[in-house]
């Protein structure tokens, strides 16, 4: 019995064109969004003044809780820009593919690079955000706050800013996936042992089944899956709406 | 299969799961935002025609209301002087009836008052007459004497006198 | 000199693993803060019940705040197990 914890498979690799690999991470993820945008469609298919179809109250309930969160977060003149679509996407695809882990799938957003990606995107946004309204002087003037001797500190606050964002993402659904991978492991052994105690072939059929896997991981699952994944999603989103919204505040 | 080492970054995957996102959130706009918000602005707009509707619609009722009111309180002027002049009529119809009525009952008064006048003269005057050749013939039968012409008529009218007022 | 190598590397295995376990010592202080953190919004939650709604969220939001340096040792020593640097550098 051997555990084996990987990160995602290699699918294409081509070294010579700069390192080249398409990774299961983002086959994973295309999946998803297929999903997402095929749900799109299918909710917002014969869309009518008087709603007479559940699908289309979801997609209003839809459209409208991501309005309110980002009009009440980030402030009310965000609501007819690009951030509001962001922040549903983002918050859906990283729900999505957190809970992609449920049909055994492995994770997107257990790959380290999933998650950097985006906060790199995130915190690419933020500094043209501040460039944009303190001026590129002013930018650059903003890291000496308060003391010139302050610079090194915030430089590093202001890199650790994306880091620590994605490594909160991939350390909380990593470290479901590995106790999840941790406790299979065990219970498979557990259950070999236990069951090869039974004398003759019956023991020796039974210990290959894992039969004590049942159960106990569900319920794992429904806090590491289902409540971690949706929670790390709408943290994700809050943070980015936070920082954004911080960083076009000229007040700063 | 080849696998990535379980924490490990690979900048190929990140460049796709940033255009991923970004792919995403274009499909999401085209696909969700857009459509579900140009339905509710519809439905917000249809809303807000049927309450300026409605808001139109009262007020047109106040309207004619108002001109209903000010049609019944005309009528109710016009119908009260209608009887006030009627009555009006009716009034000076009878008094001119009357101050006629009274004038031909003064006439028709005076017109007998006057005939009567005029028989009594008439019957005074026969009387008269009749009277004097009486009392002449008495008085010739009575007084066996001659009488002047003279005494005579003064004595008739002395008669006459007595008579008239007897 | 193989066998330098491998008992180098069994050194280096092993003292990973030690550090592994030691590092994640750092889950402790996330664990009280967090306690820390609901217990405080269950007071809260007790004294006005109305503001359930804003209170667990905001209770979720900064209890995955406040597990970020737990997570830090977590990747150490994730990083220490699955991808250990030190490893390679023994040659």
């Amino acid at each position: 019995m051997s555990i084996n914890i990987t990160g995602a498979r290699i699918l294409v690799s081509i070294p010579q064109f700069g390192g080249f690999m398409l990774t299961e991470t983002v086959v994973t993820t295309w999946i998803v969004m297929a999903l997402l945008v095929l749900a799109c469609r299918f909710m917002t298919k014969n869309l009518e003044v008087h709603p007479t179809r559940k699908r289309q109250v979801i997609a209003e309930w839809i459209v409208t809780a991501v309005q309110n969160l980002v009009g009440d977060t980030m402030g009310k003149q965000y609501l007819n820009t690009w951030y509001v679509p962001l922040i549903g996407a983002m918050f859906a695809l990283s729900a999505g593919c957190s809970l992609s882990s449920v049909v055994g799938a492995k994770a997107p957003t257990c790959d380290l690079s999933t998650v950097l990606g985006w906060a790199f995107f995130v915190f690419a946004i933020i500094t043209y955000l501040k460039i944009r309204t303190n001026g590129p002087w002013g930018y650059v003037k903003g890291f000496a706050a308060p003391v010139v001797v302050m610079f090194p500190m915030n430089v590093i606050s202001e890199v650790a800013t994306p880091v620590s964002m994605a490594l909160r993402h991939f350390g909380n659904i990593a470290s479901g996936s590995v106790i999840t991978t941790l406790i299979y492991g065990g219970l498979a052994g557990l259950s070999s042992m236990v069951l090869g105690l039974l004398p003759g072939a019956v023991g020796d059929f039974l210990s290959r089944i894992p039969l004590l896997s049942f159960g106990l991981p569900a319920v794992l699952s429904l806090y590491f899956d289902f409540f971690s994944s949706v929670l790390q999603a709408f943290i994700f989103c809050t943070l980015t709406m936070i920082y954004i919204s911080g960083a076009a505040d000229p007040g700063e | 299969m080849e696998t990535q080492e379980f924490v490990s970054i690979a900048p190929w995957t990140m460049i796709f799961q940033i255009a991923n996102l970004l792919l995403l959130m274009i499909l999401f706009k085209k696909f969700l935002f857009k459509p579900v918000t140009e339905i509710l602005e519809k439905r917000r707009m249809e809303i807000e025609g049927k309450y300026s509707e409605a808001e139109s619609a009262e007020a047109d009722a106040k309207s004619l209301k108002a001109e209903y009111e000010t049609r019944m309180r005309g009528a109710r002027e016009e119908a009260e002087q209608i009887v006030s002049a009627a009555t009006q009529n009716a009034a000076q119809l009878s008094a001119n009836m009357l101050k006629e009525t009274n004038e031909q009952a003064e006439q028709i008064k005076r017109k007998a008052e006057a005939d009567i006048q005029r028989e009594r003269q008439k019957a005074f005057n026969d009387a008269k007459g009749e009277l004097s050749g009486i009392a002449l013939d008495i008085a010739s039968q009575i007084l066996d004497r001659e009488i002047s012409e003279k005494d005579h008529d003064a004595m008739i009218e002395d008669f006459i006198k007595n008579v008239g007022e007897a | 000199m193989e066998e330098t190598k491998l008992i180098a590397k069994a050194i280096v295995c092993g003292l990973s693993a030690l550090g592994a376990g030691c590092g994640m010592s750092g889950g402790i202080g996330p664990g009280i803060g967090e306690g820390y953190a609901v217990g405080k919004a269950l007071e809260a939650m007790a004294r006005q019940p109305e503001m359930r709604g804003t209170l667990t969220t905001t209770m979720f939001m900064g209890c995955a705040v406040a597990e970020t340096t737990g997570l830090y040792s977590l990747i150490i020593a994730l990083i220490l197990i699955f991808a250990n640097p030190l490893i390679g550098q023994i040659g």
